[in-house]
């Protein structure tokens, strides 16, 4: 571990951190207010989670039927399970941990790290503390979001805020699986672009996997190989617990990945420039 | 510590798949020398050169720098070395002054005064960002960094690339000050001239492979010098000497190379009616072109 080098690293990704955090804390106050509407007029949300297709995309996105319990914290649940939510962690995780390895290789700074008096290791656990402090910021501004968001915006019901730290941490688990599948396939190359391309296809295909699964019962099989299959954030809400089961596979993905990475980047050559 | 080898390669061989990029390299590097290292373009100069930096990990072989294996004792290894990459890049959202401060304290923060010394010295602008610097800057500042923890071997690869002639002279001076002091400069270079000014010993590499490593000393020589002498008279010269090559002769001219100690040369002048004669110094850009040349997949 060197302080020195983690300080450097936050340094480079500070500004991208604060503003995908501030983004995240921004989403999750629009929907609070979403949530406000909604509550409204009731009556239409649940004919338009009558209709098939939005009902099975809904359980897409939040890992159960909503249809049934239209509570403000049940609707606020689409916060954490929204598109925007993982683009913007995910774009985070993707940069720290591509830029970590492959992308001091590409531009040729990783001649001027690893001819420090630092090992190999120390250089990869400092940078992977980095992803690590975004993965943290990015997963807890969601629920800090939504108890901003019903300050500036007070629910008739208010929200169980406290039902929402399970899905905080199962949140963190799902990036911290992401983040570990950057690292190791950032350690394995030397081209950032193209390390970032395989994570982005790897998670577009799990994506792909959980929505063919709602539909096509063949596939139905396969949807365990997916990030997004341990991640299902309203039936964490509902059960206020933290989802143990889900939460070990994404960690051992994280650790086995991480773990993979660092064996591969202590023994592998780093070309020149 | 003169006298101790600060490198020590044994048959350091390094494959990229079926390609060959250095093979069974034998090199020693003794303490308080300016060593060059010379070769054509994919010679392996650069490979040698990450390999003893802990980079690139040997196929076959051993390489000791301080008498420590590179690949296995790297970080302790480069406490004591400095590096200068051939093509060097730095933080571009980084001042001068930000990168000279990030890399001491990953030093443990032992430049102190010399940091202050080195950033007078080649005249860097230390306050704008490394983005904004020209060519010649990065290079500075990567010389900067590579000197200011007064390393026991300095491994500079390509150093005066993009450095004007009055900051050539510069870093020249710094080089034989490390020198003198006892520690070891390693360095490639295409510039024969800068060579042969600067080495006490140079290593030629072709193809992969180590084809000579000698002083500077014995390489001169070897060299041949060029020879013109205009006689008095038009007669033909017999009984020429054994060393001298003739490249032109015409009637009361000769030009030509002649290798080996002058005396003998001199002697049979003295025997001739000269009436002019030039005698070049050694040259080694010959000497160093024809090993470039040779031909032949296994060098001398």
């Amino acid at each position: 571990m060197s302080w020195v080098i983690l300080r450097k690293t936050l340094r480079d990704a500070g500004l991208l951190m604060l503003v995908l955090t501030l983004g995240v804390v921004a989403l999750e106050m629009a929907v609070v207010r979403a949530v406000l509407e909604l509550s409204r007029d009731l009556a239409s949300v649940q004919h338009w989670l009558g209709v098939p297709l939005v009902r099975d995309l809904v359980r897409i996105a939040l890992g159960a039927d909503l249809l049934g319990d239209l509570g403000p914290t049940s609707l606020a649940t689409f916060g954490m399970g929204h598109p925007l939510l993982y683009a913007l962690s995910w774009t985070l995780l993707l940069t720290t941990g591509s830029g970590a390895i492959a992308g001091e290789v590409d531009r040729g700074t990783a001649d001027l790290l690893l001819t420090l008096p630092v090992t190999r290791r120390a250089v990869y656990i400092s940078t992977s503390l980095a992803w690590v402090l975004g993965a943290l910021l990015v997963s807890f501004a969601a629920p800090l979001g939504l108890w901003l968001g019903e300050l500036v915006c007070p629910l008739s019901q208010p929200l169980e805020l406290v039902r929402f730290w399970p899905v905080a941490v199962n949140l963190l688990g799902l990036n911290l699986s992401v983040a570990g599948l950057t690292m190791l396939v950032s350690s394995l190359l030397s081209r950032r672009a193209v390390a970032v391309g395989i994570v982005l296809a790897a998670l577009l295909a799990s994506d792909l996997i959980k929505f063919l699964a709602q539909f096509w019962p063949a596939v139905r099989p396969f949807s365990f190989l997916g990030f997004q299959h341990y991640y299902r954030p309203l039936p964490v809400v509902r059960s206020g617990q933290l989802p143990v089961a889900d939460l070990a596979v994404l960690l051992s993905v994280a650790l086995a990945a991480w773990l993979a990475g660092l064996w591969y980047f202590s023994r592998r050559d780093i070309p020149a420039a | 510590m003169t006298g101790v080898d600060v490198v020590v390669t044994e048959n350091l061989t390094k494959l990229y798949g079926p390609q060959v990029a250095l093979q069974a390299l034998n090199l020693r590097v003794p303490a308080g020398t300016l060593f060059g290292f010379l070769g054509p373009n994919g010679a392996g100069k650069t490979t040698a050169l990450r390999l003893l930096l802990g980079l690139l990990r040997p196929t076959a072989g051993r390489a000791e720098v301080l008498g420590r294996d590179c690949w296995r004792d790297g970080p302790r290894l480069r406490a004591d070395v400095g590096y200068l990459p051939g093509d060097v890049r730095f933080y571009d959202w980084m001042t001068g002054r930000q990168t000279l401060a990030f890399l001491d304290a990953a030093r443990g923060s032992v430049a102190g005064s010399e940091l202050t010394r080195l950033v007078k010295r080649f005249e860097l602008n230390p306050d704008r960002k490394v983005r904004d610097y020209s060519r010649g800057m990065k290079q500075k500042l990567g010389l900067i960094a590579a000197l200011m923890h007064r390393p026991r071997l300095l491994i500079l690869d390509e150093p005066t690339v993009a450095l004007d002639p009055l900051m050539r002279e510069v870093l020249y001076a710094e080089l034989r000050a490390v020198a003198a002091e006892g520690r070891a400069v390693l360095f490639s270079s295409h510039t024969l001239a800068e060579v042969e000014e600067l080495c006490d010993q140079v290593a030629i590499l072709r193809d992969g492979r180590l084809i000579e490593q000698a002083s500077i000393s014995e390489l001169r020589r070897r060299a041949v010098r060029q020879v013109e002498v205009h006689f008095r008279d038009g007669q033909p010269r017999p009984g020429l000497p054994p060393g001298l090559q003739v490249l032109e002769q015409s009637q009361g001219y000769l030009r030509g190379t002649w290798s080996g100690p002058p005396g003998e040369l001199l002697a049979w002048l003295a025997s001739c009616p000269v009436r002019e004669v030039t005698l070049a110094p050694p040259d080694l850009s010959d000497l160093f072109l024809g090993y470039y040349a040779e031909a032949g997949p296994h060098g001398r």
